[in-house]
C-alpha cells in the first residue's frame, strides 16, 4: 500500500519535524495489516503505520472532541466528513481550529463492510482492489458515502488528491496549509481543483433513490417503516457516542434525566427523533451513527434526509465555513415564514 | 497523549472487542474496535461503559486483615504470610479436603489455571469450582454426553446463516446483545425465529417423528441410541405436552415444522434451559432435537449455549472444576493425573472428585470445609439461598476473598486481597464460541492492587511450593497451560496477536482453529440420543406459596453489580431491584405498579417494588438477581440437578404480599 500513503506520511513527518504540531491523529495499522485503528503520533517511527485505505472505522473529530490534549497543537489526517465535523465543533465553541492542522484526503467513499485481507481504494469512477483496477461497484460503499456531495476537503488546511497511479496532488487551502507544505518541502503552487461534477451527480442519484423510496411511501407506511426500525433499538447509545455533533455532557436522553423510560428496550419512539431534532440541522452525513449501530438501523438516512430538507429551506450547508451559523443560531423573521417552516 | 488499546469486554461471554482509550496513563473511555470479528465496530451499553468502574473509589486499595469487627490495612508481605500460614495450618490439621476454592469466570485463563493448580498441587484437593456451576454446568454435562464436547458447537458469526433460529430460555437481546445482532441480521435475511419454553421440545420431536420430518440419513450415519428416544416419544401425546407447557398444540406443531424444514436450523439457549434440577435433561433434549433433524456441524446450525461471563468458558476449559483437570480431563484418570503431576513437578494429585459450589457451602455449614479461598466471586449475591451461604461462610475458620471491590462476600472474610482489574493486566479470555483472545494491559495496577496470577504465585512461594509458580509473565503461564490442555496445545500468544484470536480445539501450531465443532464426526464419535422424560421442578406452587418465582438478569446490570453498580451510566438505567407480576395476579393481590411488596419463599423473604407487566404469565413472578438489597437469591432453591449439580435458580415456589403504603 506504500505509494498511496507516502505523500501523506511525508507531510506528517514534516509537520512533526518542524514542530508545527505536537502530535498527529490519523488512522493507522493496528495489530495486523487489516486492523485499522486511530493513532496519536508523536514519534516519527509511528508515521509509517498511517494508512489511507478506503475504510475508516470512526470519526476522528469525535475522538478529538473527547480525548485531545487541550494545550497541544494537533495535526490530523482527515476525510471531508471529519474536516467538516471539526468546523461544526469549532462553531459550537468545542474547539479552536487555530490549534489544528488539517491534512485532508479526497475521499470518494469508504467500503461498508471490511473485506478481510483486501486493500481497497475508491476513486471517482474506479476502485482498486489488491492493486487491480475495476469499474466502481457503488454497492460496496457505505450508504452515506454514496450520498456524499463533498469529496474534496476544501475546509481542511491542505487537500490531497491521490490518483490511481499513486501520484498525489497537494493543494494548500489556508495559510496554515502553506506552512504544512513548506514543512514537508512540498512546492507550494496554486493547485488545480478536482472536478466534483461526477460526484455531485452520484450523490444526487443516490439521494433521489434512497430518500425517494421513503417519500413515495404512504405516510402510514413510512411511519410503520421507521417504527419497525426504532423497535430494533437496544439503547446502547452508540449513535450518540459516535456522533461528532453530540457533545452535551449531560445528555437529554440519558437515564439520569428520567425523560426516557429507564430499564426498557426498545426506548420510547421519540428517542431517535429527539436526537434528530438536536443535530438534524447540521448532520454531516458522516455515517458514524449507522456504522456503530448493532441493530443496523439506517439512522444516517433519516438524519441526512431531514438535513437536506432543512438545508434547502434555510440555504445552510454544514461544515463548510466556520462563520456560517446553523439555522438554530441564524434564523431570521423572514426565514420563519418560508414555505416548509410552517410556524404560522 | 492518548492511545487506544485493543482488548476484550469484561462483561458477557460474547467476547466483543473494544479499544480502551488511555489518556496520560488513565483509562478515560471505550470505543468500538471494527476489525474484531464478534462486535464488528459495535458495542452494547455495557461495552460502551466498560471503563467506568475502573477508578471507582470503592476499589480495594490495600490488603486487609480483619481485627475484631473491622478491617485493618496491612502490607502485602504480612497478608501473604498470614494467609499462607493459616491455609497451611488448616491443611495440616484437618486435611487438604477441609479447604475449598472458588475460582472466577471473570479472571483470565491463566489465573484460573493457576488457582486450580494451587488447589490441586499445593493444597492437594479437588475442591475447586466456580460459578459455571450456577449457569452452564448442565450444558457441559449434557453436551459431553451427547456430542463429546460441552461447548457451543458453532460460531457467533455463522448464526446469521441460519434460516430458522430456535431460541429457548435465553433473553438474548438483553444478555448477549451482539449475538442478538446476528439473530436480527438472519431475520432480516428471511430466517424464521422461534422463541420457546424449554418443556415443549419433546412435543416438537414427537411431531417431527410422526410426520416423517426427521433426517434419516444423519441419524443412521452419525448417531446412536435413536431407538431409545423413539420409544419415549412413542408414548407421549401432544395433548399432554400442551397441558404441561400451556402452549397450544398448534403452536408446538408449527415450531416443529419450521425448525425441521429449515435448511440450516440453529438452536440458541441459555439459563432458561440449564438452571433447573432437570438442567442436564433439558440440554440433552436440545442435542436430541438437533440430531433428529441433522442440524449440526454446518454454518447456521448447531446447539449453541450462550455463556454469561467473559471467561466462564475459559474457567471451565482450564479445569476450575472439581471433577476435571485442564482440558476436561477426569481427575479420576490415573494416567492423566500422572502426566500432569509430572509437568507440575509434584509426586501426586488428588484422585477423588471434589465439591461443587453448593456442596462447598453445605460442607462449610457442616464443619467439613474449614477454610475457603474465593477469587473474584460473590456467592453472597450469586448463589441460591443466600441465608444458607452466609451461615456456611460464617462457620468457616478462615475465609480469604480476593477481588477488586469490597463485595458482600468480602465483608465476611478474614483476609481481603486487592486484585487488579482486567484493564490493568495481561492474559486471555475464552468467549462463548470457544474463542481465545488476548486482553491487554491499558494501565498499571491501581493503588496497591496486584493481578490475581501474581497473588497466587506469591502465596505458593510462601507455602514453599514456589518452583511450580515461578512465573514472571502471563505468557509463561500460558506456555505451561497449553502443555496440559489438549484443546489449547496449538495456541500461543504470538498466534493470538490477530483480532479475533483463535477458536479451540487447536491441537497444533499450524492448525487454524475450529469455528464449528462436529463437522464430519462428533467429538465422541457418534452423537448419542438420550431418552428424556418430563420431571417436575423440585418445588411446585402451593396454597402458601402460590407463585413460581423465576430469576434472571437485566440489560444494563451484570451479575452481582460489583462492577455495573459502580458504573454511573449503567447503574442509572437500573438502579434497583423489582419483581414483575402479571396484571391479573396484581389485581387479585391489590398491588399496583411501583408498590412495595414482600416476596417470600420457604427460605426467606425480601422487600422490593412491584412492576405490573404482562411480560410474565399469570402465576409466574420474575426477579433480577443482581441486587443485594433486594436479593432474589434469598428466596431461590438450592435443590440440585443430580448430574451437573446446578441449582434450580429458575424455579421456586413463592408468595407475594403487599406492604403498607
Amino acid at each position: 500500500m506504500g505509494k498511496y500513503n507516502e505523500v501523506i506520511r511525508n507531510i506528517v513527518r514534516g509537520m512533526l519535524r518542524a514542530g508545527l504540531v505536537d502530535e498527529v491523529l490519523a488512522f493507522a495499522r493496528g495489530l495486523t495489516e487489516s486492523d485499522i485503528i486511530p493513532l496519536f503520533i508523536t514519534d516519527q517511527q509511528d508515521v509509517d503505520r498511517i494508512v489511507t485505505i478506503s475504510y475508516y472505522p470512526s470519526s476522528l473529530a469525535k475522538l478529538i472532541a473527547e480525548y485531545r490534549d487541550k494545550d497541544k497543537k494537533i495535526g490530523m489526517v482527515v476525510r471531508s466528513c471529519d474536516a467538516r465535523a471539526m468546523v461544526e465543533l469549532a462553531k459550537r465553541q468545542q474547539l479552536n481550529l487555530e490549534n489544528f492542522y488539517l491534512v485532508g484526503i479526497e475521499c470518494y467513499g469508504v467500503v461498508k463492510n471490511r473485506d478481510k485481507g483486501h486493500e481497497i481504494y475508491i476513486f471517482s469512477k474506479e476502485m482498486k482492489i489488491d492493486g487491480e483496477l475495476k469499474p466502481l461497484d457503488e454497492g460496496i460503499l457505505s450508504p452515506n458515502c454514496r450520498r456524499c456531495e463533498y469529496p474534496i476537503p476544501t475546509m481542511a488546511d491542505v487537500s490531497c488528491r491521490i490518483e490511481q497511479s499513486g501520484e498525489t496532488l497537494v493543494t494548500a487551502n489556508t495559510e496554515k496549509g502553506r506552512k504544512i507544505l513548506s514543512a514537508a518541502n512540498i512546492p507550494i503552487e496554486e493547485g488545480r481543483q478536482s472536478d466534483v461534477t461526477a460526484m455531485k451527480e452520484r450523490a444526487a442519484r443516490w439521494q433521489d433513490r434512497e430518500f425517494g423510496e421513503l417519500r413515495e411511501m404512504e405516510s402510514k407506511e413510512r411511519l410503520s417503516y421507521w417504527l419497525s426500525q426504532f423497535d430494533k433499538c437496544i439503547k446502547c447509545y452508540g449513535c450518540r457516542n459516535a456522533c461528532p455533533l453530540c457533545y452535551c455532557e449531560d445528555c437529554y436522553l440519558g437515564p439520569e434525566r428520567l425523560l426516557i423510560q429507564r430499564e426498557e428496550i426498545p426506548p420510547q419512539r421519540l428517542f431517535h427523533i429527539t436526537r434528530l431534532v438536536h443535530v438534524g440541522d447540521s448532520c454531516l452525513n458522516c455515517g458514524q451513527c449507522e456504522a456503530t449501530c448493532p441493530m443496523e438501523i439506517p439512522i444516517s438516512k433519516l438524519y441526512h434526509m431531514l438535513y437536506k430538507e432543512l438545508s434547502g429551506i434555510f440555504q445552510y450547508e454544514s461544515g463548510l465555513d466556520i462563520d456560517t451559523l446553523p439555522p438554530v443560531s441564524a434564523i431570521t423573521d423572514e426565514d420563519l415564514v418560508k414555505p416548509g417552516v410552517d410556524l404560522d | 497523549m492518548t492511545k487506544f488499546v485493543p482488548t476484550i469486554c469484561p462483561y458477557c461471554g460474547a467476547g466483543c472487542g473494544m479499544l480502551l482509550v488511555v489518556k496520560d496513563g488513565t483509562v478515560v473511555g471505550t470505543r468500538p474496535w471494527p476489525e474484531q470479528p464478534i462486535s464488528q465496530g459495535k458495542l452494547c451499553i455495557k461495552g460502551w461503559q466498560a471503563h467506568e468502574f475502573i477508578y471507582h473509589e470503592d476499589r480495594l486499595k490495600k490488603p486487609l486483615i480483619k481485627e475484631g469487627d473491622s478491617f485493618k490495612e496491612v502490607s502485602w508481605e504480612r497478608a501473604i504470610k498470614f494467609v499462607a500460614q493459616r491455609l497451611g495450618e488448616i491443611r495440616d490439621k484437618s486435611g487438604p479436603d477441609s479447604l475449598a476454592f472458588l475460582s472466577s469466570a471473570r479472571c483470565t485463563n491463566e489465573e484460573n489455571y493457576l488457582l486450580q493448580k494451587f488447589a490441586r498441587a499445593v493444597i492437594g484437593t479437588n475442591n475447586v469450582d466456580h460459578c459455571a456451576r450456577l449457569c452452564h454446568a448442565s450444558t457441559v454435562a449434557g453436551l459431553v454426553a451427547a456430542f463429546g464436547s460441552g461447548a457451543m458447537t458453532n460460531s457467533i458469526s455463522d448464526i446469521e446463516e441460519a434460516d430458522c433460529i430456535f431460541i429457548i430460555g435465553s433473553d438474548t437481546m438483553s444478555q448477549h446483545p451482539l449475538i442478538a445482532r446476528m439473530v436480527m441480521i438472519a431475520k432480516e435475511k428471511g430466517a424464521k425465529i422461534i422463541l420457546a419454553d424449554p418443556r415443549r421440545v419433546n412435543g416438537m420431536m414427537k411431531y417431527i417423528l410422526d410426520n416423517g420430518l426427521e433426517n434419516k440419513a444423519f441419524i443412521s450415519e452419525r448417531t446412536e441410541d435413536f431407538e431409545k428416544l423413539k420409544e419415549v416419544l412413542h408414548s407421549l401425546s401432544l395433548d399432554e405436552v400442551e397441558k404441561i407447557t400451556g402452549v397450544a398444540k398448534g403452536e408446538i406443531e408449527k415450531a416443529a415444522l419450521l425448525y425441521a424444514q429449515a435448511k440450516e436450523g440453529c438452536i440458541i439457549y441459555a439459563m432458561g434451559i440449564t438452571q433447573h434440577t432437570t438442567g442436564t435433561d433439558n440440554v440433552l433434549s436440545m442435542a436430541n432435537l438437533a440430531m433428529l433433524t441433522g442440524n449440526i456441524g454446518r454454518p447456521g446450525t448447531g446447539v449453541n449455549p450462550l455463556r454469561g461471563q467473559n471467561n466462564v468458558q475459559g474457567a471451565c476449559d482450564l479445569g476450575a472444576l472439581p471433577n476435571v483437570l485442564p482440558g476436561y480431563q477426569a481427575v479420576t484418570d490415573d494416567d492423566i493425573r500422572m502426566v500432569i503431576a509430572k509437568v507440575w513437578g509434584v509426586a501426586e494429585l488428588p484422585s477423588h472428585v471434589g465439591l461443587t459450589v453448593v456442596e462447598m457451602m453445605n460442607a462449610a455449614l457442616e464443619g467439613k470445609v474449614k477454610a475457603m479461598y474465593i477469587m473474584g466471586e460473590n456467592p453472597m449475591v450469586s448463589d441460591p439461598d443466600i441465608s444458607h451461604v452466609e451461615e456456611g461462610l460464617n462457620n468457616l475458620d478462615f475465609l480469604v476473598v480476593q477481588d477488586i471491590f469490597p463485595t458482600e462476600t468480602a465483608r465476611l472474610a478474614d483476609v481481603v486481597l486487592p486484585a487488579a482489574s482486567w484493564a490493568e493486566k495481561e492474559g486471555t479470555f475464552t468467549g462463548t464460541d470457544r474463542r481465545v483472545q488476548l486482553i491487554r494491559k491499558a494501565v498499571e495496577p491501581l493503588w496497591e492492587s496486584r493481578p490475581d496470577w501474581e497473588i497466587i504465585c506469591e502465596l505458593a512461594k510462601e507455602m514453599k511450593a514456589g518452583e511450580g509458580f515461578s512465573f514472571s509473565s502471563v505468557n509463561q503461564i500460558f506456555e505451561e497451560m497449553r502443555k496440559v490442555t489438549p484443546q489449547y496445545a496449538g495456541i500461543s500468544f504470538t498466534r493470538l496477536g490477530q483480532p479475533g484470536g483463535l477458536q479451540w480445539p487447536c491441537p497444533k501450531e499450524d492448525y487454524p482453529g475450529t469455528p464449528i465443532l462436529h463437522g464430519k464426526v462428533f467429538t465422541r464419535g457418534r452423537g448419542k440420543f438420550h431418552p428424556i422424560i418430563y420431571r417436575k421442578p423440585a418445588e411446585s406452587p402451593t396454597d402458601e406459596f402460590p407463585f413460581i418465582l423465576t430469576t434472571g438478569r437485566v440489560m444494563s446490570q451484570w451479575h452481582t453489580r460489583s462492577m455495573t453498580g459502580r458504573s454511573p451510566a449503567l447503574n442509572a438505567e437500573f438502579p434497583e431491584g423489582f419483581v414483575e407480576i402479571n396484571p391479573e395476579d396484581a389485581r387479585k393481590l391489590g398491588v399496583s405498579d411501583a408498590d412495595s411488596v414482600e416476596v417470600s419463599s420457604r427460605r426467606g423473604k425480601i422487600q422490593t417494588k412491584a412492576r405490573v407487566t404482562d411480560k410474565v404469565a399469570p402465576g409466574v413472578i420474575f426477579m433480577p438477581f443482581h441486587f443485594a438489597e433486594q436479593a432474589a437469591n434469598r428466596l431461590t432453591n438450592p435443590a440440585l440437578d443430580p448430574i451437573a449439580k446446578i441449582p434450580e435458580l429458575k424455579v421456586c415456589a413463592a408468595a407475594v404480599r403487599p406492604l403498607m403504603k
